[in-house]
């Protein structure tokens, strides 16, 4: 069951924040959303070529790897989609299990019309690797001006990195890994030196959150040198079963242009309403570290750490791994990585684990 | 004696005023620029090698000039490169881009330390892309080592505004210039 939970709520967005090595500050400059993931921009794409990817051929990076010559697409028109699987080896003295999951299957579509744009992503795998007919986002996102800008829908708010890998303690488990998207509205400032988001949302029971709750959130991020970002986010939010206040401090730093570190800690305080409790202090700690030898090829260093109440010694969970991110050509993305987890709820020993993850985009 | 000092100290000024002969060598130093891609502020930061240029430290005042080898800018990515040089710098036309100041104070002490105390306003005139505009910024010298900030307008110098893929650089650019100095 343990190892269903860690890894069948892993999943999507492929927000790549480390890119802050290479200047981009903002995630729009790549992703239509103001957060990063999802539907990439003509530049995006454009950058998957020249920035990401260790070999490429001229056009390869544009939708169906520019089968559709791009002037037969209307210019209003932004077409993606993603497929990601992961294959998941755990080891320990008693178990040894692998597992293979569809994360992600979804076609995404966005039309601009003057200054907004709709966006919908279609297609959500379930637990049993198939892929159910609903949407899994959608929004509005309006161009106020060059640096404003407003998004309503059913998205993840900004809170926090937005990573990848959700699986990390500081997304899946304080409600912001899969399936976790929100009715949500929200504001975006990017600036030169800054960018500021605000949002207000309420959760769908619906989700895999499995609660209502009405929460705002607030984030203020500072960049330095054009290669450092870091960022202070608070969320409060109340539900029928608990009210909690989350305060996280990140940072994503290029040392150079092949050395970066993406690292997250976030402070949860939440109080129980049914049953009434104790309020519950905890901390959600996860680091990236990377190298990338040659273009597209990535050693990583990981490590995580979460103890959901800080006066409960067996609600400590430690991860440790190192890995390998490869992007050979654009549209894939494979990441190789060995990990040595214990969360002292389950077992006193860590267990060894390996993931592989495939994905590929249109 | 007295009659002495005096005329030694009336030759002083005169001393202070000879035109010191000053050369910046281009493997030593630098130039950069940081221009911003809107709408997402993506900064571009280019650079290179420094460089090479002839200057006279005289009557408290550099003059000179430098030229730069557009070619060795370096923007860290490759396709980057190409449009900048190729497609909006016409590099192969205009290899060389020139400095020239026309009005940048120095420390009378500037002689023996070459050093300016802090940093100074200077005027001068850069020729880019085959044509000529005046620029003004701020310099610094320590020991030698000269830095200058000035903002270009692209426009001024007939550069079309760089745009790719929905990304459009800003007008205004910022460069530095590191001119390292020895005296000849």
């Amino acid at each position: 069951m343990v190892f269903l939970l860690a890894f069948l709520f892993s999943a999507p967005a492929h927000a790549f924040p480390e890119m802050v090595r290479h200047h981009y500050v903002n995630c729009n400059s790549c992703h239509a959303s103001p957060n990063g993931g999802g539907l990439l921009t003509e530049y995006g794409r454009g950058m998957a070529s020249e920035v990401l990817s260790t070999w490429n051929y001229e056009n390869e990076s544009l939708f169906l790897h520019g089968a559709i010559k791009p002037e037969k697409i209307p210019k209003a028109v932004n077409v993606g989609g993603d497929i990601r699987v992961l294959q998941v080896h755990r080891e320990d003295r008693s178990v040894r299990e692998g597992r293979f999951i569809l994360m992600q299957s979804q076609v995404e579509a966005g039309v601009t019309v003057g200054p907004v744009m709709a966006v919908a992503a279609f297609g959500k795998p379930n637990r049993e690797n198939q892929i159910e007919p609903e949407f899994t986002r959608f929004y509005l996102l309006a161009n106020a001006t060059e640096t404003l800008q407003f998004r309503a829908g059913r998205i993840l708010p900004p809170f926090g990195l937005n990573v990848a890998q959700h699986t990390v303690p500081t997304r899946q488990a304080l409600g912001f890994g899969y399936d976790s998207e929100r009715n949500t509205l929200e504001a975006h400032w990017n600036g030169e030196e800054w960018h500021g988001a605000f949002s207000a949302s309420q959760s769908r029971l619906q989700s895999r959150i499995g609660e209502n709750e009405r929460a705002a959130s607030f984030q203020l991020e500072r960049f330095f040198n054009d290669s450092h970002r870091v960022g202070l986010s608070t969320w409060s939010g109340e539900s029928d079963r608990q009210k909690r206040w989350l305060g996280s401090l990140h940072g994503i730093f290029g040392f150079t242009k092949h050395l970066y570190l993406l690292s997250e800690v976030v402070l949860q305080s939440k109080k129980m309403k049914t049953p009434r409790a104790e309020r519950e202090e905890g901390i959600y700690h996860f680091g990236r570290f990377g190298y990338e030898i040659t273009k597209g090829v990535h050693l990583l260093a990981l490590e995580e750490f979460s103890k959901s109440n800080l006066k409960a010694t067996k609600t400590q969970f430690v991860s440790f791994g190192a890995g390998a991110l490869w992007y050979p050509r654009p549209h894939f993305e494979l990441e190789l990585t060995l990990n040595q987890r214990k969360n002292l709820q389950t077992s006193r020993e860590f267990e060894d684990y390996a993931y592989l993850t495939l994905h590929y985009y249109l | 004696m007295k009659l002495i000092l005096a005329l030694l100290l009336l030759s002083l000024p005169a001393v202070s005023d000879a035109a010191i002969p000053l050369k910046a060598t281009p493997d030593k130093g630098a130039v950069t620029f940081l221009a911003v891609g809107r709408p997402s502020m993506l900064k571009i930061h280019g650079k290179a090698t420094g460089a090479e240029g002839k200057f006279t430290a005289e009557a408290s005042q550099l003059k000179g000039s430098a030229e730069f080898e557009i070619a060795k800018l370096d923007t860290g990515i490759n396709l980057r490169n190409e449009h900048m040089k190729d497609k909006y710098l016409l590099v192969k036309e205009h290899p060389k881009a020139k400095l020239t100041l026309t009005d940048a104070p120095l420390d009378a002490t500037f002689a023996t330390t070459l050093s300016n105390a802090g940093e100074k306003p200077f005027k001068g005139k850069l020729e880019l892309k085959g044509k000529e505009q005046e620029v003004d910024g701020t310099f610094t010298a320590k020991d030698g080592l000269v830095k200058a900030n000035f903002e270009i307008k692209l426009t001024k110098f007939g550069i079309e505004l760089p745009s790719y893929l929905g990304i459009t650089v800003a007008e205004n650019v910022a460069v530095a210039v590191e001119l390292p100095l020895q005296k000849e």
